[in-house]
Order: C-alpha cells, then sequence, then structure tokens
C-alpha cells in the first residue's frame, strides 16, 4: 500500500534581490494514515515551507506531492480549496481573527464550507467542549492565553473533520507546561478522531513526547528518519546528536567538578519494562557491587520508559564484570565511560 | 457681536452648501477609495492575488494624482467635471474634482490599514479554503475596520478644508465665504464665525470617528 502521504524531491529556492538560497533540496518524505510525524530542524532548515507545501500554501519549485492518491499540483483552484478544507492547520502565532470571539473564529471554517447558521451553532460548541473551552466562547484572543488561543486554533482547524492536521510550530511559543497540555491534547485528538498529524519543531521535547516516527531536516535535506526511539536512542548524524542531547543531559556536574571515579565509569541506558525492574538492587545483593551514582534521568518517549545514568561501579573487578554482564542480560546497554 | 439676518442667511446657505459637497463627495470617495485601497494590497507581490504589473500601475497612478496640488486640480479636471455634470461651475461641479482628488488619498490610507492585517492571518483563513473574496470580505475589512475607520475619519475632514477651495469655481460653502466677505471684503466677524463653525465641525467629526473606533475595538 503506497503512503498516505508522500512528499518525493521536493525542491524550492527563494528568489530575493540579493541571491537565491535553495531552502528545499530533494526532500523525500512517506507517511503513514494515522501516526504522528515529526519534522525537527533548526531554524532556517526549510522545515516551515516543507510543512506548507503539503497545502500548497507555498510552491515549490520542482518535486510531487501525493496525498492519499492525489497529485497536489494537479489540482485546479476550486478542487485546491476543497483539498484544503481536509487538512487543518494550527500556527506558532495562533493566527485568530481578533475581530472575532472564540466561537467566531471556530465559525470561520465552516461557513466557508457553506453550512446553516444553526448547523454552525451546533458544531462550534461541540468543538469548544472538545477543546474544554467551552466557558470561553464569547471571550475575543486578547483575552485569553497562549494556550487558550492554541486551543481555539486546535478546534478551527478541526472543524470541518478533516483527516490530516498540519502543526507548524504549534507550541514554539508557549510555556513549557502549557506546551505539554496542548501536546496532551494532540495527541488525545489524534486517537479520537484517527487523524494523521504532521507536526514541525525545533524542540526534540515535542517529538518524544507524542511523535511515532521522526525526520531531522537540516539545510533542506532530511539527513535522518525514523522511528523516534530508534533515532533518539542510536543517533547517526551530527545534527541529531545535538537535538538528542536537548532532551537528554547526560553530562555529569559531579565529574564536571573534579570527582575521581573509584571503580568503573559506566553509562547506563535502558528502556521500556526494564526501567521498572529493581535491577539495581538485585546487582548490589548478586555480586555485592557497590553503585555511586553521578547522573540519573527516567522519562519516557511516547508510551515507552527510558532511562539514563553514569554510575561508578565499586568493587571486585571480577564481581564487576558480571554484574555487567547481569545487566547486559536484562536488557541495559551499557557502556564503559572515559 | 451680532449677525445680521442677512449674515446669518449667508452662513447658513453656506454651511449647507459644505454639508452638501463634504458628505456626497464622502460617500462617492469611499465606495471608489476603499476598493482601490484593497486593490493596492491585494496586488502586492505575495499576496492573495499578487501581480506586479497592476500593482505599479495603480500606484503610479495614485501618485500623480496625489502630487497635483488641489486648486490646479480642479482646473485640470473642467473638461472632464463639464462631462460629467454638465457645467464646472456650483457646488456639484465642484465634487468631481474633490471626489477624484480624495479617492486616491483615501485609497492610501486603505491600504496602510490593511497592511496591518497580520499575514498569518491570512494565511489561515487560506488554509480553510476560503476564496479570495472571503478573505477581502470577512478577514482583511473586519479585521482593520479601526485602521479604515480613522482613514475615513481623517479624508472627511480633509474634504472639509479641501472644499474651502471650492470658491475658486463658484462651489461655495464655509471656506469660499471666509475668504470672499472675511478676507476681501474685510468682514473679519463672517471669517471669525465661519472658522469657529469649521473647528466645530472638524472636531465633531473627529470625535465621532474616534467614538466608532473605539466601539469596534470594545471587549477586544
Amino acid at each position: 500500500m503506497p503512503p498516505y502521504i508522500s512528499v518525493t524531491n521536493l525542491t524550492k529556492i527563494f528568489r530575493t534581490a540579493s541571491g537565491s538560497q535553495l531552502v528545499l533540496n530533494g526532500v523525500n518524505l512517506s507517511i503513514n494514515r494515522g501516526e504522528i510525524y515529526g519534522i525537527i530542524g533548526l531554524s532556517g532548515a526549510g522545515k516551515s515551507t516543507l510543512i506548507r507545501c503539503l497545502n500548497r500554501l507555498e510552491t515549490p519549485d520542482s518535486g510531487e506531492i501525493f496525498i492519499d492518491g492525489r497529485d497536489m499540483f494537479g489540482l485546479s483552484e476550486e478542487e485546491l480549496r476543497l483539498a484544503r478544507m481536509d487538512m487543518g492547520m494550527i500556527f506558532q502565532s495562533f493566527n485568530l481573527l481578533s475581530s472575532r470571539t472564540a466561537f467566531g473564529n471556530v465559525a470561520f471554517p465552516l461557513e466557508v464550507r457553506g453550512l446553516k447558521k444553526k448547523e454552525i451553532t451546533e458544531r462550534v460548541s461541540e468543538l469548544l467542549e472538545l477543546v474544554g473551552l467551552s466557558d470561553k466562547a464569547d471571550s475575543y484572543p486578547r483575552q485569553l492565553s497562549g494556550g487558550q488561543m492554541q486551543r481555539v486554533g486546535i478546534a478551527r482547524a478541526l472543524a470541518n473533520n478533516p483527516k490530516i492536521l498540519l502543526s507548524d510550530e504549534a507550541t514554539s511559543s508557549l510555556d513549557p507546561q502549557t506546551t505539554m497540555s496542548i501536546l496532551e491534547l494532540i495527541f488525545k485528538l489524534q486517537q479520537r478522531l484517527d487523524l494523521t498529524v504532521v507536526l514541525i519543531t525545533h524542540e526534540m521535547r515535542v517529538i518524544t513526547e507524542i511523535c511515532d516516527r521522526v525526520a531531522v531536516l537540516d539545510e533542506g535535506t532530511v539527513v535522518e528518519e525514523g522511528p523516534v526511539i530508534d533515532v533518539f536512542t542510536n543517533p547517526q548524524n551530527p545534527h541529531t546528536r545535538n537535538f538528542v542531547e536537548m532532551v537528554l543531559k547526560e553530562n555529569s556536574r559531579f565529574l564536571e567538578r573534579g570527582y575521581r571515579p573509584r571503580g568503573k565509569l559506566t553509562r547506563l541506558r535502558y528502556l521500556g519494562e526494564s526501567v521498572s525492574e529493581p535491577l539495581f538492587s538485585s546487582m548490589v545483593k548478586l555480586f555485592g557491587v557497590d553503585a555511586v551514582i553521578l547522573q540519573a534521568q527516567v522519562d519516557h518517549i511516547k508510551d515507552q520508559p527510558f532511562a539514563s545514568m553514569l554510575v561508578d561501579l565499586v568493587g571486585e573487578e571480577d564481581n564487576i564484570m558480571k554484574s555487567i554482564a547481569y545487566l547486559v542480560s536484562r536488557g541495559v546497554k551499557v557502556e564503559e565511560e572515559k | 457681536m451680532l449677525l445680521t439676518a442677512q449674515q446669518f442667511k449667508m452662513l447658513t446657505t453656506a454651511s449647507l452648501e459644505t454639508l452638501y459637497m463634504v458628505s456626497v463627495t464622502t460617500l462617492l470617495t469611499a465606495l471608489a477609495g476603499i476598493p482601490l485601497g484593497i486593490l493596492l494590497v491585494v496586488t502586492r507581490p505575495g499576496h492573495i492575488w499578487a501581480n506586479k504589473a497592476v500593482h505599479r500601475i495603480l500606484g503610479f497612478v495614485v501618485n500623480v494624482t496625489r502630487s497635483i496640488p488641489f486648486p490646479i486640480f480642479i482646473v485640470f479636471v473642467i473638461p472632464l467635471t463639464r462631462f460629467i455634470v454638465g457645467s464646472s461651475i456650483g457646488a456639484t461641479a465642484v465634487i468631481v474634482p474633490l471626489t477624484l482628488a480624495a479617492f486616491v488619498f483615501l485609497a492610501r490610507l486603505t491600504e496602510t490599514a490593511l497592511l496591518e492585517v497580520p499575514h498569518g492571518v491570512i494565511e489561515a483563513a487560506k488554509s480553510m479554503g476560503a476564496s479570495n473574496l472571503r478573505i477581502v470580505g470577512r478577514v482583511m475589512l473586519p479585521e482593520a475596520r479601526s485602521g479604515l475607520i480613522m482613514a475615513i475619519t481623517i479624508t472627511i475632514i480633509t474634504l472639509i478644508s479641501y472644499s474651502a477651495m471650492a470658491g475658486a469655481v463658484g462651489g461655495g460653502g464655509l471656506g469660499d465665504l471666509a475668504i470672499r466677505y472675511g478676507y476681501q471684503r474685510y468682514q473679519t466677524d463672517i471669517m471669525w464665525v465661519t472658522v469657529i463653525l469649521l473647528v466645530i465641525v472638524v472636531q465633531g467629526a473627529q470625535s465621532f470617528g474616534d467614538y466608532l473606533v473605539r466601539k469596534c475595538s470594545g471587549g477586544r
């Protein structure tokens, strides 16, 4: 079965008076129906241009985009308008109409579709309820917080029951706590409404929180692509490693401040079930090896638990080797740290 | 200082003439100037109906019209005035040059007001499948309405002062009265009364405009 969204060899050049810049340089992507696909990159990497090509807010210089088998560049103006109604989009700056209330903003796409007033009223109430803003229907954007404005944006994007949600840095102007609540909402709605979500971001946190797969974009090219868990735990490209480090703070203050290891300095990373097992105490009991924890972090990638720690294993050489073998047998990735 | 019955009558007539010229011209100016202002915006590069040629031609015409001083402009368009009104003299005849000069002015002010609408908001409407006509009518104009009301207020005030020059072609009005009686015949009292009347009218227009702006941005 062909992918739901397929992007082939997409190229875009920005021409300005001062010269031309290759913004997208032969981008290929395939996105499956019902997944949350993240595109991460630094500003200027071309990710905004890329996502805007999907609903043709931007026209590339060459390349193809097929969505659900439809050639996005073979559409007439009218067909394009209809195709856009099947794709909701949310934005970093929310882009709400300041002259309309929350209600009026959510009503806008329904007016575009040509619904009757009564149907609009019903549907808008339903949508505001869905995003938890029923009590803010009559508030103007200026009276709402950033998170509330983005909720209105999401309700508006989903008004016409789209199959695809495009998110253009939707959480980048929000504080960390609000970011989490918006991501949770997107995830919940994606599950409930069976949406395919394409999001762009410069924050690795967003990717590890809700994405199934990720593409890393650098200077208009996809430099790494795959399931988030693989890319996160085993990054290949230096850019990807930089993004991973944004989330995974593995440097140890103890070492930086001159801690002298007494035994063997070891990095342990483990995923999934093993996180919840009492591996450490078992190790101490079984082999009589002590562990000085220098840095530790327990987190999760989407719904998978993930842990990383730096330990100084103190004990007899033989017993340390046995401990390491034991940990490896339980699925822990062990690296000797220099 | 008391006005004679004759002076009072002159002032009343002049006030009505000014009111007539300014109100009819405002209506015509808005009908022509706002659409022209919209065109100046939407034909810009990267906008919803980008068209370099149309944008340049419109911009050029607007600039040329605006660079001609109004008294010269009145004389310049006399043939056109005769063609439209049938005469080049009188309050109705003055409406032609007044409208022509004011609508390009309003077009520029409209352009400025519409450019205040963030591009992202227009893009969001586009992403929802809105047509260009809907984007203009339901997004750009409502979003810019405070700016548009201010633009129209400024235009009305400019028209009141322009209409004072209408005396040159027998247009009448308060400004004309002030010049003919107050300046040329040394009737200072008439001049003072007209000036006070003009100040009141201009103040009134500005206050009303400000009130509307406040009202439509209320709650926000």
